[in-house]
């Protein structure tokens, strides 16, 4: 007899695994609410989780408690739940298209761009006439064209991927290696327009790398929703195909996955997601690399868990390193990107010791 | 039945597949045979389309497989490659996404059953919840063909199946395959490097060579003058309890006396190759069609 009536025995096995998976979401989405709520309550003026609920519901008197909540901390909350989010998410569907541990925005030089096309609107366009004034050293004064700028820098990447992936018909492996080569060379870039520009404009330059969400305001955070929100769902959608495409492009071509239009659409729109982040608030390191490591290691590699755990770990991650930035040198506020990148490499240095003594 | 008319492809300027065509029947376990490079693998891939041919087509069941869908594909032909890396999951993740061809974004009460099936029909019930990154290569392997069989195919291409096996597993594994083939009444098309397993397990060969099908047809074209042009190897083809057995020689003369003195009650065997000037003469019937 060829199938063994004891047939059925390891699916307990996978359910509970299943159970075990979407009990960490929903954990995971119980602590982000917890840590988002926090947020709105963290800063030079403290504010109990009771006044933050009136104060988003409308209830209440005091003006200035609700004024802080829905002008200033609510759009700084909303921004970095959404990049980080955004970040974590791009930072697993690049790692799995890619078949690279390693992939994340950073990597693929979407973040140098953006770098690079702020330097040149500050630099060159002019954009990075600065002033001195009040807490903020270094203001620019056409903030539009930065994030233009920054859009079409980081944008850069995306044509040269596009470029790579459809005409040359470079490999997986060979594109993150020429997305090393795209950072080197967009950092060249950048470092040579400083070379050439005012102690001012090169101060504003510098400023505007630093990571920081008190960019975001409601504008960047409803454009942010409108570009995430969407490829969160195409990526759901095609967490089957991910899955597929783990076992190597021949398997998923032939489990029925268009593996080219597959690899070309995901990096496309996890550059564009990424785009949009950077340009509004500027670099922030690690999130994109530490989510999806973090997230595997408690609910494995089924994508139809990993890519929500990562956008929430992003989210999570994001908010923890603010609270962190507006409290550990209260009232200054450090820019949120040096957190991150101060805490993510020994965490990410951690996790891969941890990973290999396994 | 699976139907290949004159296929050709090419890497870059390079042809590696020229004018192969060949019709096989369902219940069949077919082995293609043949030196490394010779075109076997890129044969499994243009029959899946993962490689497209730049000259003839590919029939399943009458439907040109060049007008079907991915999907469509999918659902009709399970492909084990010739290299498997294991992917951080379970064994039963690793089988289960062989349904994907068949499942919604979420698995179903079928799926999982199907897959459960398939892994104790492959005797990997007690592996299942294991990482299939703790796997030995063999049980790696069999993980491998169980996605496959998962795709629930009609024809199951299988680039070395048996790679990495101990030999008892090698037997169980051939065994397996030959027993599903039939009961299920798949076309199985398998690259094979180990010549006596295919012997012992396979209804029909595809030698080839340089890319031509070089001959087709049933045990009798495995013959030692054939595997000399297919490998470049002098070897004895004994009949061993009913199964064809490939010996190879320590050098000519050995095999020549061997296959003077010997005479099988069962099987005439060829005569020793025909030396002229020191090169081996061989004498080639037409491609054969089964």
């Amino acid at each position: 007899m060829l199938i063994d009536p004891s047939a059925g025995l390891e699916q307990s096995g996978y359910e509970r695994l299943t159970r075990r998976r979407t009990l960490v979401l929903l954990l995971a989405l119980f602590l982000f609410s917890i840590v988002a709520i926090l947020s709105l309550g963290v800063g030079s003026y403290q504010l109990s989780p009771a006044a933050i609920l009136k104060a988003l519901c409308g209830l209440g008197d005091d003006g200035i408690v609700r004024h802080l909540v829905w002008s200033i901390r609510l759009p700084r909350t909303m921004g970095a739940i959404l990049a980080g989010a955004g970040l974590g998410v791009s930072g697993i569907v690049m790692q799995t298209l890619l078949k690279n541990p390693l992939a994340a925005p950073s990597t693929l030089g979407v973040s140098q761009g953006a770098a690079f096309g702020a330097a040149f609107a500050i630099i060159v366009l002019g954009a990075g006439q600065t002033h001195v004034s009040g807490n903020e050293a270094v203001t620019l004064t056409s903030r539009s064209t930065v994030v233009i700028s920054a859009f079409a820098g980081s944008l850069i990447t995306v044509i040269v991927i596009f470029v790579l992936s459809t005409i040359k018909r470079i490999s997986a492996e060979s594109m993150i290696l020429a997305g090393v080569a795209m950072s080197a060379f967009l950092s060249a870039c950048t470092m040579l327009l400083q070379y050439f520009a005012s102690d001012v404009q090169v101060a504003a330059t510098v400023f505007w790398t630093f990571g920081d969400l008190g960019k975001a305001g409601p504008p960047e955070n409803v454009i942010m929703a409108l570009t995430l929100i969407p490829a969160f769902l195409y990526f759901m959608l095609k967490s089957w195909s991910y899955n597929a495409l783990q076992w190597g492009d021949d398997v998923a071509k032939s489990l029925g996955v268009g593996v080219k239009s597959l690899r070309l659409a995901g990096l496309v729109i996890t550059c564009l997601i990424v785009s949009v982040a950077t340009s509004f608030l500027g670099i922030i390191g690690f999130i994109g690399l530490l989510a999806p490591h973090l997230m595997r290691l408690i609910v494995g590699n089924d994508q139809r868990f990993l890519i929500p755990a990562s956008a929430l770990a992003g989210g999570l991650l994001l908010l923890c390193s603010d609270i962190f930035s507006r409290t550990v040198l209260a009232p200054v506020i450090l820019p949120v990107g040096i957190i991150t990148s101060f805490a993510g490499a020994p965490l990410f240095l951690y996790l891969l010791l941890t990973r290999r003594s396994r | 039945m699976i139907s290949i008319e004159g296929i050709s492809v090419s890497y870059g300027k390079h042809e590696v597949l020229k004018d192969i065509s060949c019709h096989i029947q369902g219940g069949q376990v077919v082995s293609v045979l043949g030196m490394n490079g010779s075109g076997k693998s890129t044969l499994l891939k243009t029959i899946n389309r993962i490689l497209h041919p730049h000259r003839g087509t590919v029939h399943l069941y009458g439907q040109n497989t060049g007008r079907m869908s991915r999907e469509q594909l999918a659902r009709s032909i399970g492909y084990m490659p010739q290299k498997s890396r294991a992917v951080d999951c379970t064994v039963f993740e690793a089988v289960l996404i062989g349904r994907k061809p068949h499942m919604a974004w979420h698995v179903s009460t079928k799926d999982i059953e199907e897959t459960s099936k398939i892994i104790q029909l492959m005797g990997l019930g007690p592996y299942a919840d294991r990482n299939t990154t703790e796997l030995s290569g063999g049980e790696l392997q069999r993980v491998v063909i169980a996605r496959a069989l998962a795709q629930a195919p009609q024809v199951l291409l299988l680039d070395e199946p048996v790679n990495h096996l101990d030999i008892k597993s090698q037997l169980e594994v051939m065994t397996l395959i030959r027993d599903v083939t039939r009961r299920l009444g798949l076309v199985t098309i398998t690259v094979m490097h180990d010549l006596n397993i295919a012997l012992r397990f396979s209804d029909k060969f595809m030698m080839m060579a340089d890319g031509i099908l070089f001959a087709t047809g049933g045990r009798e074209v495995v013959t030692a003058e054939n595997i000399k042009e297919v490998y470049k190897l002098n070897v004895m083809v004994r009949e061993m309890e009913g199964i064809s057995v490939v010996i190879p020689c320590h050098d000519q003369g050995s095999c020549c006396r061997n296959e003077i003195s010997t005479t099988s009650p069962s099987r005439k065997l060829r005569p020793c190759h025909q030396f002229t000037n020191g090169k081996v003469s061989l004498q080639y019937g037409p491609k054969r069609i089964f």
